[in-house]
């Protein structure tokens, strides 16, 4: 692929998955507010009122699990997400780069597939409604492909920047 | 067959510098397709299910609460204190250090915050102060072992929700580990100061000084007070515990020592949500993985090799600690403690250990992994800060890593040790 051409997707992925991460922290803040709220809701309801609403956990468990999975993404182009890889710097040291991008490549199978089954675990579960508040149980499900999905964009940007050194030398 | 192929697959793809959370769930997810007639979306299904779970719920709070403390400046506070307590000692940066990380194990449950909020106070002063580099990480490192073990603790959360154990208990349990944790750190720190005749740094404080040192401290200091008290008492659960250490820690920056600002919060809520994301992409992996353990039966089979060896209690103890020291060097306490407690536990209550004890047994083990190479989290990050090799500060950290052998070794044939606080709690 002539360098150009490459710089543009490059950049372009680049831009895309920036804005993702900060649409992503918009709605991790606007997630993780209720959940927080909801808790202490109860906590208040229970101790003061003595009577704590029924739909508190369930909304609160369903929250976690999105603020949980969408922020993975973040982290994961943030590199937070620890591996070995102070240990391949030092065994592959010449040829490190090709190891990451192998490794990139794993990453992105795991989470193709985790997508695609998430997909069509949230179609199964679709006619089902939670037991105590009755939300739809796709909604909670869909937050395992919604990650996923963040998971691979998040990769092949990783795995573009990875590539792009060689292209125009600094 | 699916198994020989699913462990090998962890091994390699860890070795290819993949984060261990997608090692876990690789490997997981091959072995799910090995089983054959297994409808693969039971892959996303275990991911779901392993995440959806209201105790694990402590884990986002207890970040964030640790998140909004930080950012409130509250360690400085710590810092001042610890200051003034030790500050007549040889080395008194360095067991201002430790006796910091003891506070600071109280608002944070991770190893990492406490070596990053802690290391970039600290490993400069020391430098400054003519300690030598590795020395400084390593302490910091070593000390930030309280951060897991006093409450409150991520991974005696983890635990709590993997074998239905009381966390509250698991809190109580650690308090007096921790401590004792620090005091072996300050052992060392004795020693080393002595022979290197690192400077003492006498802070001569009146008593209405000290009184108001103390009086800042309180802030942070009545926070595993109000968790543990809340617990305790049968008015939150854990979960509810830690929104309320967020609801605290919240009052705490914006009305008590007024150093927080409403701009901050956004970034403090993701930064929270992004170490959260970090944590359970771990535990959802480590909880696909471990079911597909179970469906194979591997915990059966772990038990059956190491009875096989021996059926003497205090040799399947030895045995299991050894596992978990092995398993420690390479994997996240957390995700071991998903994947190897049930498999473990079990074979521990028959040698006469305690349920409670048992976990106690996994964590402090297991956080020692964390200042070990070739992963060693708390090395590596404090290495980092101090800008001096890996290997010097693995090297440096020998010493403390022995004491706190040790400790596991109290915690493991000791059960009166470990049960005193909570059955004096009322939890046991």
């Amino acid at each position: 692929m002539p360098a150009r051409i490459f710089n543009k997707t490059y950049l372009a992925i680049e831009w895309f998955s920036e804005k993702t991460n900060e649409v992503v922290g918009v709605i991790l803040i606007a997630l993780s507010t209720p959940l927080l709220a909801v808790v202490l809701y109860a906590v208040f309801m229970r101790y003061v009122l003595n009577m704590a609403p029924a739909w508190s956990e369930e909304i609160a468990r369903y929250l976690m699990v999105w603020v949980g999975l969408l922020a993975s993404s973040i982290a994961l182009k943030r590199g937070r997400h620890i591996g070995l890889s102070t240990l391949v710097d030092r065994i592959f040291s010449s040829y490190k780069r090709y190891v990451y991008l192998v490794a990139d490549a794993l990453i992105l199978f795991f989470f193709l597939v985790v997508f695609i089954q998430g997909v069509s675990m949230t179609k199964f579960v679709a006619p089902q409604r939670s037991p105590s508040a009755l939300i739809p149980m796709w909604i909670p499900y869909m937050s395992v492909p919604a990650g996923s999905l963040l998971m691979i964009i998040q990769t092949v940007s990783l795995i573009l920047e990875k590539f792009r050194p060689q292209e125009n030398k600094e | 067959m699916g198994l020989y192929i699913s462990i090998l697959m962890f091994a390699v793809t860890l070795l290819l510098g993949v984060p261990v959370g997608v090692c876990l769930g690789l490997t997981g997810m091959i072995g799910v397709m090995a089983m054959g007639g297994v409808p693969l979306k039971v892959i996303a299904q275990r991911i779901f299910t392993g995440l959806d779970s209201f105790p694990l719920m402590c884990i986002p709070f207890f970040i964030l609460a640790g998140e909004i403390m930080n950012r409130a400046r509250i360690v400085d506070r710590i810092v001042d204190f610890s200051d003034v307590l030790v500050g007549r000692f040889r080395g008194a940066l360095a067991h201002g250090n430790v006796v910091a990380s003891m506070f600071f194990g109280g608002i944070t449950g991770a190893a990492a915050a406490d070596v990053s909020a802690l290391g970039s106070i600290f490993i400069p002063a020391m430098k400054k102060d003519g300690y030598d580099a590795p020395f400084s990480a390593a302490i910091t490192a070593s000390s930030s072992l309280q951060g897991p073990i006093i409450p409150p603790s991520i991974l005696a959360v983890i635990y709590g929700a993997t074998m239905g154990e009381s966390i509250g208990a698991l809190f109580a349990a650690g308090i007096p580990i921790g401590i004792l944790i620090g005091i072996t750190d300050m052992i060392i720190v004795h020693f080393i100061a002595v022979k290197k005749n690192y400077p003492r740094k006498i802070i001569k404080v009146r008593f209405k000084e000290f009184i108001r040192i103390f009086a800042n401290a309180v802030v942070a200091l009545v926070m595993p007070l109000i968790i543990l008290g809340g617990i305790l008492s049968g008015i939150f659960t854990p979960t509810e515990a830690a929104a309320v250490a967020v609801g605290y820690a919240l009052f705490a920056g914006f009305l008590l020592i007024r150093t927080l600002k409403i701009s901050d919060l956004p970034r403090l809520f993701i930064n929270a949500a992004v170490t959260t994301g970090v944590v359970f992409l771990l535990l959802a992996s480590a909880r696909l993985y471990s079911w597909v353990l179970s469906t194979y039966q591997v915990p059966a089979a772990i038990s059956g090799a190491i009875l096989s060896i021996s059926s003497n209690p205090y040799v399947v103890i030895l045995l299991i600690n050894i596992i978990l020291l092995g398993v420690g060097c390479v994997m996240d306490p957390g995700a071991a403690i998903i994947m190897l407690a049930p498999a473990l536990a079990p074979l521990a209550w028959q040698a006469g250990i305690h349920p409670l004890q048992f976990g106690m047994i996994m964590i402090v083990n297991l956080c020692l992994g964390l200042i070990t190479p070739p992963v060693g989290l708390c090395l590596f990050i404090s290495a980092n800060i101090a800008k001096t090799s890996l290997e010097k500060v693995a090297r440096a950290v020998l010493p403390m890593f022995f004491l706190d052998l040790s400790v596991l070794l109290l915690v493991s044939y000791c059960q009166p040790f470990v049960m005193y606080v909570p059955k004096l709690l009322g939890f046991a």
